[in-house]
């Protein structure tokens, strides 16, 4: 029942997530080439996240498997800590397939987040070549605008991915991710936080 | 009761239809008669388990270790303690949960997962694990270990799972090892390692905390 619960919670908040309220400063983008978004996209073979989500007051937890099958191919399996899977879906560069997902996930609305949060920080969002940089400062910026929104990645001196961002093509934040430290080719500590309702999940990689 | 332990986190597992080795058991009312005269004996388990998560597709196994406590009537606890932390403790039917960044308790009667497995739980204790109507089950035997395969009825329960596997010691009757296949046909299983019967579990190691 309290699974139930969160999981409409889930699905009433995805159907916000594209409602923005809070107005990000104006973002001046160079159109300097760069390759510095290709030199830092995760290399990695396979890496387990614990995982914590809070969702509207609820809360659940779990580990989330992130293996590369192949050169474009990407699987991303969650499960409980006792065993009980919960999804798993497999990502390519022009593809996003739920290969399982329980019923009271397997919505359009949620796995289609999921895929964006997923893409985002598998760097698999847009064309990175067309990312331009915002600057020469140690924490350099680069952006890509499509018709709906702005995509920020701020790194530390082109040596590492340190947040991500979203906005509205209006400049409303609507997702943030934070980076910390680099583990197996992926970020060791990942926080994601949804800026349009009270969403937030919790990585951190565990030694296996 | 020894085999409840097992049983109440049956909840997420499953298994094969026939596994290699062992051939049906010709007297189960036997059977049963001697599983509950034997679970009778044991007032409470403590021991050490191996959990692994087999992802057959992708070739993964995610291994995870720990605690696992049981006390007459309906007292349970699994602790996690590697790789990660992660405590459920089962009390009646009061349930709670401690993750790495939060607690939360909530009663089992609102959780109709929870509910089928207290009832497999009190069924275990009873030595009528085998009559529970939310599975059918198998029971088969190798020189060493009886088998008791479940698989669920309950259309509740077969979204998640699609059949558990129990292994039972011959001598103490206590239980082995579980296996669990999930409704998509991964497994999980638990190893039980260390036994020890009737000795050092206290009703305050059920308290949620």
């Amino acid at each position: 029942m309290r699974l139930k619960k969160q999981f409409l919670f889930l699905l009433t908040i995805l159907f916000l997530a594209s409602c923005s309220h809070k107005t990000a400063k104006e973002i001046a983008v160079n159109n300097t080439p760069n390759n510095c978004l290709q030199q830092l996209k995760p290399q990695f073979k396979s890496v387990i996240y614990n995982t914590q989500v809070n969702v509207v007051g609820n809360h659940l937890s779990g580990l989330l498997l992130i293996k590369q099958m192949s050169a474009d191919t990407t699987r991303i399996l969650f499960t409980s800590e006792t065993g009980i899977k919960f999804f798993d879906f497999q990502l390519t560069n022009t593809d996003f397939k739920v290969v399982y997902c329980i019923k009271k996930l397997n919505k359009k609305i949620i796995t289609t987040q999921l895929q964006k949060i997923f893409r985002l920080i598998l760097m698999n969002y847009g064309n990175l070549d067309n990312y331009t940089s915002n600057g020469n400062d140690s924490l350099q910026l680069y952006s890509w605008k499509n018709k709906k929104e702005i995509i920020n990645y701020s790194t530390n001196n082109c040596t590492e991915v340190v947040q991500i961002e979203t906005l509205s093509n209006k400049n409303k934040k609507k997702i943030n991710i934070n980076l910390a430290g680099t583990k197996n080719g992926m970020a060791d500590a990942i926080f994601i936080k949804y800026q349009t309702f009270s969403f937030d999940i919790t990585l951190k990689q565990i030694d296996r | 009761m020894r085999n409840f332990f097992l049983l109440f986190f049956c909840l997420p597992f499953i298994a094969l239809a026939q596994i290699k080795g062992y051939t049906a058991v010709k007297d189960v009312p036997a059977f049963k008669k001697l599983f509950a005269e034997q679970s009778k004996k044991v007032n409470s388990i403590k021991c050490d388990f191996v959990q692994e998560k087999n992802l057959s597709v992708l070739s993964e196994k995610i291994t995870s270790k720990g605690t696992f406590m049981f006390k007459k009537q309906s007292m349970a606890r699994m602790e996690y303690t590697t790789p990660f932390k992660y405590l459920l403790i089962i009390n009646g039917d009061k349930v709670f949960i401690k993750d790495e960044q939060k607690s939360n308790s909530f009663s089992s009667k609102n959780n109709k997962l929870f509910e089928s497995i207290n009832k497999i739980m009190i069924d275990i204790v009873q030595g009528t694990a085998l009559d529970n109507k939310n599975f059918t089950s198998v029971v088969s035997e190798n020189e060493k270990q009886y088998l008791l395969e479940l698989t669920p009825t309950v259309k509740k329960m077969k979204d998640y799972i699609k059949k558990i596997n129990i292994f039972i010691d011959k001598k103490d009757f206590s239980v082995n090892k579980f296996d669990m296949i999930d409704a998509s046909g991964d497994n999980t299983t638990l190893t039980f390692l260390n036994k020890q019967f009737n000795t050092g579990v206290t009703d305050a190691n059920f308290a949620a905390k």
